[in-house]
């Protein structure tokens, strides 16, 4: 392979970033680069980075930024967008921030059809705080808050946000995705572009949850995992297309099909 | 043209006027009216009003929107009030302008929907986390409740700061004969806003410096305007105040009934005047420090438990200040005023 | 000049507006005026009052303070507001609905058949003009015309057709109080 086929997006700085090693916010942010460059869209695009590890995100992208407050991300976004409709406007937010302290925020912009683009980052713990227990965090997953494993009779179930957001009516395009291989890394990457396209389009808000890995928080070398993602988040996360708006109405069934996304396809 | 209007309506109609064209609130009583107006008249002038499902999330759209340029608002009472405090602290560090009207209610907790002035330390004392303040000001009259939001705005971008509109059920609910300035304030300089890097390097609207030696620099940065402020954008008036041996304090509502409390006492030959605060923060001590020249007794009065007369007495150290205050949206009557004025001119007051 | 009045009466009498025809009418004859409404629960219970205030020089409390007048629209208004009118107020009761009870006597005591008089008129929903008129006729305290010049500011265009019928109910309550005073 030639070298030139690894080059930096032009929309990202020349920083080095500050997350962990294995941490899937490096490709997470890579695709949502890629895109932004593929549609030509710098210098029209404004980002909201969200209170978590990704909070940093504007030290790496080379376009406007706004920082919103905790879980709030969708509420700026909707503020940026209505003041510039013609902007290209997207968040970047992690589990706690989306599902828990923000939920009120993303389910609204969802269910407003705000046009906006929302990179979600599940990976099932609070990163920044030190690997706290998430609205996603799996039923019995050790965190910091849950030395005994998640006990889902004390501290409830995890969201499900790309199932929940699909019973609304306002999203064009809900997806969920993982960046636990090669292959899902390039799914990941057309779900993202696709999403970007929709609020182009005008079509109304679109989301990616995207799986990741916590090695650091989780104990693990980067390798396994990626490996627990596989086995553990993406069985109780099925990964598939829950929406899809640009779908022809003939095949959106099967888009919208969950068992399309069942681990098995992986082989 | 003049015309009659109430005073939560005076404030919508006027910030529209001021170029006002983005709206994000959320319903509460006593201001509501002021929302539904904006929902009635944004759109015809290509504005945008967004009913927003929280407290939380309309003051941060307002961030959003402020960040991306927008002449933004938000209304509401005390309780909501207290929700958009995050976002509230959030625009002081990150400097964006906007308006923010709070239609005083009964507190604390949700306490009644009736008129009161129980919000001055939240509001003057900045309200959210960390070190800040924002111009507060606080209309009499329903003129002055549309000379106030012009005023807010060209505050708010000349210094880029969030300011408020600190008012009450009553002001909000009353009608009077109005006139609307002319011309819309002159946009602020915006040359950072973040509305897409074309052509020039990127902006960021944050809040965050996780060096302590950067997050200094931005507190001191922030000082400085709070001091220019002070110096600079004080407001109050003085009534009946020539050869007064008696200087009431009041703001808002207060102000109004004081003012009628003078008259009777003028009448009856009591030396009594009047000192009304406009803008609540920066408090303007010069002014009252004058207006107290040679008078002998100060008598605050408030609707809440003491609130203003903290600022009435650090402006006046040394001073013996009484105060008069009723709470839980009782509104205080000339006649009481009246009462106290002559106990204190009796000595009876301690 | 400083003339406070209280409306009260029931929710969909026309009190609010009454008072704000009144205060409009005050404008146009570049007064200072304040209109206060009461609000809150008791908007939805049932009652509604306002104060009006018109004076030359600028006001003060636009809150009742020192009422001049009293225009009674109920029993319940008479009954809760009476006790605090000065001697000597000029009280006008809608004595279709409200019965004057003996310390209404202390009063400048105008009983206006308004409902009767409106109907008879032709505009039975126009009991509020009626009274309002009685008020203006009993003191004088703004022109009739200035009135009629507040009916049309204050009735929106859709509901223009309706300012004659209310000038015709305003000019017939002015009437019945002048007789009243004569007498």
């Amino acid at each position: 392979m030639s070298r030139n086929a690894f080059v930096r997006p032009a929309c990202m700085t020349s920083a080095r970033t500050h997350y962990c090693p294995g941490c899937g916010h490096g490709i997470a942010h890579r695709l949502v680069a890629e895109t932004i460059d593929e549609l030509e869209i710098r210098e029209r695009t404004v980002g909201v980075a969200a209170v978590g590890c990704s909070i940093l995100i504007y030290n790496y992208f080379d376009i406007d930024m706004q920082e919103a407050a905790h879980g709030r991300a969708p509420a700026v976004a909707t503020g940026i967008k209505r003041v510039l409709p013609d902007r290209i406007v997207f968040t970047y937010q992690g589990d706690g921030d989306l599902a828990s302290i923000g939920l009120a925020e993303i389910v609204h912009a969802a269910a407003r059809g705000e046009n906006i683009t929302v990179v979600f980052v599940n990976n099932a713990n609070y990163g920044m705080t030190g690997g706290q227990m998430a609205p996603t965090t799996l039923p019995g997953q050790k965190t910091t808050t849950t030395p005994r494993g998640r006990n889902v009779h004390l501290a409830g179930h995890p969201l499900r946000m790309a199932e929940l957001l699909a019973t609304l009516d306002g999203p064009s395009y809900l997806a969920r995705v993982s960046l636990h291989n090669p292959v899902e890394v390039a799914r990941a990457k057309k779900s993202i572009r696709k999403a970007f396209q929709c609020q182009l389009l005008g079509m109304g808000f679109s989301m990616v949850e995207v799986l990741s890995s916590c090695p650091n928080n989780w104990g693990m070398e980067p390798a396994k995992a990626l490996e627990w993602v596989e086995k553990n988040m993406v069985p109780y996360y099925p990964l598939g297309v829950f929406r899809d708006a640009m779908a022809p109405a003939s095949s959106r069934e099967v888009t919208e099909n969950r068992d399309e996304s069942s681990p098995k396809r992986e082989g | 043209m003049r015309q009659m209007m109430k005073g939560n309506e005076a404030i919508a109609e006027a910030a529209m006027r001021a170029g006002c064209r983005f709206f994000f609130g959320y319903p509460i009583t006593p201001q509501t009216e002021l929302m539904e107006y904006l929902a009635r008249r944004l759109p015809e002038v290509g504005g945008t009003f967004l009913q927003a499902e929280s407290e939380v999330a309309a003051i941060n759209m307002v961030y959003g929107a402020a960040g991306a340029g927008g002449r933004v608002m938000t209304s509401s009472s005390g309780p909501g009030i207290c929700l958009k405090q995050e976002g509230i602290s959030f625009l002081a560090s990150a400097e964006l302008p906007c308006l923010i009207v709070n239609v005083m209610r009964g507190g604390p907790g949700l306490g009644t929907i009736q008129p009161s002035q129980g919000d001055y330390f939240q509001a003057t004392r900045g309200g959210g986390n960390g070190d800040y303040y924002l111009p507060v000001l606080s209309p009499s009259s329903v003129q002055e409740m549309a000379d106030l939001a012009y005023k807010a705005f060209e505050l708010a971008e000349r210094y880029r700061t969030p300011v408020m509109l600190l008012t009450d059920g009553v002001m909000g609910q009353m009608m009077e004969p109005l006139d609307f300035p002319d011309s819309p304030p002159v946009p602020g300089e915006k040359s950072w806003i973040t509305d897409g890097c074309k052509n020039r390097s990127r902006r960021l609207v944050k809040t965050l410096y996780l060096d302590p030696a950067d997050l200094e620099a931005h507190n001191r940065h922030l000082q400085e305007k709070f001091e220019q402020l002070r110096a600079s954008e004080t407001m109050s008036e003085t009534y009946a105040a020539d050869g007064a041996e008696l200087l009431i304090v009041a703001f808002g509502i207060c102000a109004r009934v004081a003012r009628t409390a003078v008259d009777n006492l003028r009448a009856e030959g009591f030396p009594v005047g009047l000192f009304r605060p406009i803008s609540l923060w920066p408090f303007p001590a010069a002014s009252l420090q004058n207006a107290a020249e040679g008078v002998k007794s100060l008598l605050a009065v408030e609707l809440n438990a003491g609130q203003m007369v903290e600022d009435v007495r650090m402006a006046l150290p040394g001073r013996k200040v009484d105060f008069y205050g009723r709470m839980g949206g009782v509104v205080i009557s000339a006649t009481e005023i009246e009462a106290e004025a002559r106990k204190v001119f009796a000595g009876g007051v301690s | 000049m400083y003339h406070q009045v209280l409306i009260a009466g029931f929710g969909g009498q026309g009190v609010l507006s009454c008072g704000q025809i009144l205060a409009l009418a005050g404008m146009i004859e570049n007064r200072n005026v304040t209109w206060m409404p009461s609000y809150g629960p008791e908007q939805r219970g049932g009652t509604a009052r306002c104060v009006v205030t018109l004076a030359d020089r600028p006001i003060g409390s636009p809150l009742a303070e020192r009422l001049s007048a009293a225009l009674i629209f109920n029993q319940p208004s008479l009954a809760k507001f009476l006790p605090q009118l000065g001697d000597g107020t000029l009280l006008i009761l809608n004595s279709c609905i409200v019965q004057a009870t003996p310390a209404c006597h202390q009063h400048a005591l105008y009983q206006v058949p308004a409902d009767t008089i409106a109907r008879n008129a032709g505009f039975a929903r126009s009991g509020n003009m009626v009274m309002l008129g009685a008020y203006v006729g009993a003191s004088g305290i703004v022109s009739v015309e200035s009135v009629h010049e507040a009916i049309g500011k204050y009735l929106p265009p859709a509901k223009a057709h309706l300012a004659d019928a209310n000038r015709r109910a305003l000019d017939a309550g002015l009437h019945y109080a002048r007789e009243l005073k004569a007498a």
